[in-house]
């Protein structure tokens, strides 16, 4: 038997969604954009940066979760380059990351199956944002760079609650990593794959990239 | 199977379907466990603190079986050299015996002595640094790590699943050949849960059995209560916290200990109290594996005194015991009464038959 509390969260959902039907709530559904510079970001191709040189992405995934659709994802773009979240009354409700109860859950499956590369085994827990990929700088000097963001234990933790809001119609939900990478090569180097203070620092700067967005 | 409530493929309602699952999970360990015991033995547990973990027996017997012939068999390793066997040995109580650092395939040398396995149902973190938090995912280290098996759990999946042994034996634990990530790790977290060690004489007497400690022995426990006990605290003889006993790290194998898991200052050379059951034959000893012999240990609180102690050992641990010749020899006398042979040579815990 569910426990009540489960059994609510049925009902409201069931509610929520029979709303949405009804058109008594506005609902929207909205394409991620992952960009840098402008332009969305393909795998295994050069994107030139406004500050100049390029950075080549090889690998990017991480752990999403959009609140009003009640839906995780793991966004990689390796596999798929279409998600789509759910607007409702001009908001978004985003989890970056994974909570700590998914962290200390042992084996799972699904997104969650450690076949997936995003669980760091001498330190339990998920890498929540996991990007490599190569920055030419200025000088065509090719820097390759690894960066796995996790951590879940305070105060290092870097699961993330993201509201977005746009009285517009916005078209998408962009997820702008300009300044991520400003940030990772000016202040953190081409490395991190552990769990501390950089991991925290560059979570939140990140999390500073989802915008809703018009279509260019 | 029963870990299949908490399978996450659709993620609906996610966060309320973990809370359900744990509260199935938990509830369902409560009492299992106790079945792979003699009755008065599974007297004696419940006299123990509630364990973390359980097992569901004898309706997981087939997992704890797929989990045994697994921890035994080498192809988890890259090369198929090396099993969990080989660093944790059933005579040596699931210890790696007269090797200070454990080694993987190509005599690969780790940082750290392998510790014993045993009553894992009551560990809350796993490893000397306390950085694995929850079971399941332990062997997914020594199967990966470059010192060790030095493998990937793809390649050692697609082993498992080309093997009609083993497609068989996860018919019979999981009602499918198909072996993923969750019927390794599940079927793996069911043997290691197996390991119970409750039947040494220390066991007999706190059970009020025919058994009495020796006067020797009975000195020795007193020392044992008045010096050690608040960290290897009874029955499991381990509190199962990261704590620093003083002892300064090696020069060529520094180690920091959990400070390297939380980054936290106060963590710095701390490590997981072990247990001291089956302590006789877990040797060598410390997070280094740098004393060979037991009384080494007594000696090195009995009589060492540093600055570094001083500076980093807990608050009880900072000042030498200063014990009497007599008194280590009592403390030993203890110890050794520690020695479960039930569990040592206990077949149900040994190489799988073919």
């Amino acid at each position: 038997m569910l426990p009540q509390k489960d059994i609510d969260v049925a009902n409201y959902s069931f509610i929520f969604f029979l709303l949405i039907g009804l058109g008594a709530v506005q609902a929207q559904e909205i394409h991620l954009d992952i960009t840098c510079n402008g332009s969305s970001i393909g795998l295994h191709r050069p994107i030139p940066l406004s500050e100049g040189g390029s950075i080549q992405v090889d690998k990017l995934k991480f752990y999403l979760r959009d609140s009003h659709a009640n839906k995780m994802y793991l966004v990689d773009l390796e596999k798929d380059t279409n998600y789509t979240l759910l607007k409702v009354e001009g908001t978004v409700h985003l989890e970056l990351g994974t909570d700590s109860l998914i962290n200390v859950s042992g084996v799972l499956s699904g997104p969650f199956d450690p076949l997936e590369g995003m669980y760091w085994a001498w330190n339990s827990g998920y890498i929540n944002f996991k990007c490599e990929g190569k920055y030419t700088d200025t000088q065509a000097v090719v820097h390759p760079f690894s960066y796995h963001l996790g951590g879940y234990q305070d105060p290092f933790q870097t699961h993330r609650s993201l509201s977005l809001k746009s009285n517009a119609a916005a078209e998408h939900c962009e997820l702008a990593l300009d300044s991520w990478f400003l940030h990772m090569f000016s202040q953190v180097g081409f490395n991190l794959m552990s769990p501390g203070l950089a991991a925290v620092n560059a979570m939140d700067v990140l999390s500073l990239g989802f915008n809703l967005a018009h279509e260019k | 199977m029963r870990w299949m409530s908490y399978h996450l493929v659709s993620i609906w309602p996610m966060k309320s379907s973990f809370v359900v699952s744990l509260l199935l999970i938990l509830s369902s360990c409560a009492v299992g466990w106790l079945h792979f015991h003699a009755p008065n033995q599974q007297t004696y547990l419940q006299t123990w603190p509630k364990p973390i973990y359980a097992l569901n027996l004898p309706a997981d017997s087939n997992l704890v079986e797929l989990g045994r012939h697994l921890f035994y068999d080498p192809i988890l390793s890259r090369d198929s050299s090396i099993s969990c066997s080989s660093c944790h040995l059933q005579y040596t109580g699931f210890a790696h015996v007269d090797h200070a650092l454990s080694h993987g395939i190509d005599s690969r040398i780790g940082a750290r002595n392998a510790p014993t396995l045993v009553n894992l149902a009551w560990m809350p973190i796993m490893h000397w640094d306390g950085g694995v938090k929850h079971i399941d995912l332990q062997p997914l280290n020594p199967i990966t790590h470059p010192l060790e098996m030095d493998n990937t759990l793809e390649e050692v999946l697609k082993r498992l699943n080309r093997s009609k042994k083993y497609q068989q034996l996860a018919r019979n634990a999981a009602g499918s050949v198909e072996i993923g990530s969750v019927v390794l790790f599940k079927s793996l977290r069911y043997f290691l849960l197996s390991l119970i060690s409750a039947d040494a004489k220390y066991d007999a007497v706190m059970r009020g059995l025919h058994e009495q400690f020796t006067e020797q022995e009975l000195s020795g426990y007193k020392l044992f209560k008045r010096h050690c006990v608040s960290c290897h605290q009874e029955p499991l003889l381990t509190d199962n916290t990261l704590r620093s006993n003083g002892i300064a790290p090696d020069q060529t194998n520094p180690d920091k200990g959990a400070y390297s898991i939380t980054l936290n200052a106060s963590d710095l050379y701390r490590f997981k109290v072990p247990t001291l059951r089956n302590i006789a034959f877990t040797f060598p000893y410390m997070h280094d594996g740098r004393y060979a012999k037991l009384k080494d240990v007594i000696n090195f609180y009995s009589d060492s005194a540093s600055a570094f102690r001083l500076q980093y050992a807990d608050l009880k641990l900072k000042q030498p015991f200063n014990f009497s010749a007599t008194e280590k020899k009592d403390l030993l006398a203890f110890l050794y009464t520690l020695t479960d042979k039930t569990f040592l040579f206990n077949p149900k815990f040994g190489y799988p038959q073919p």
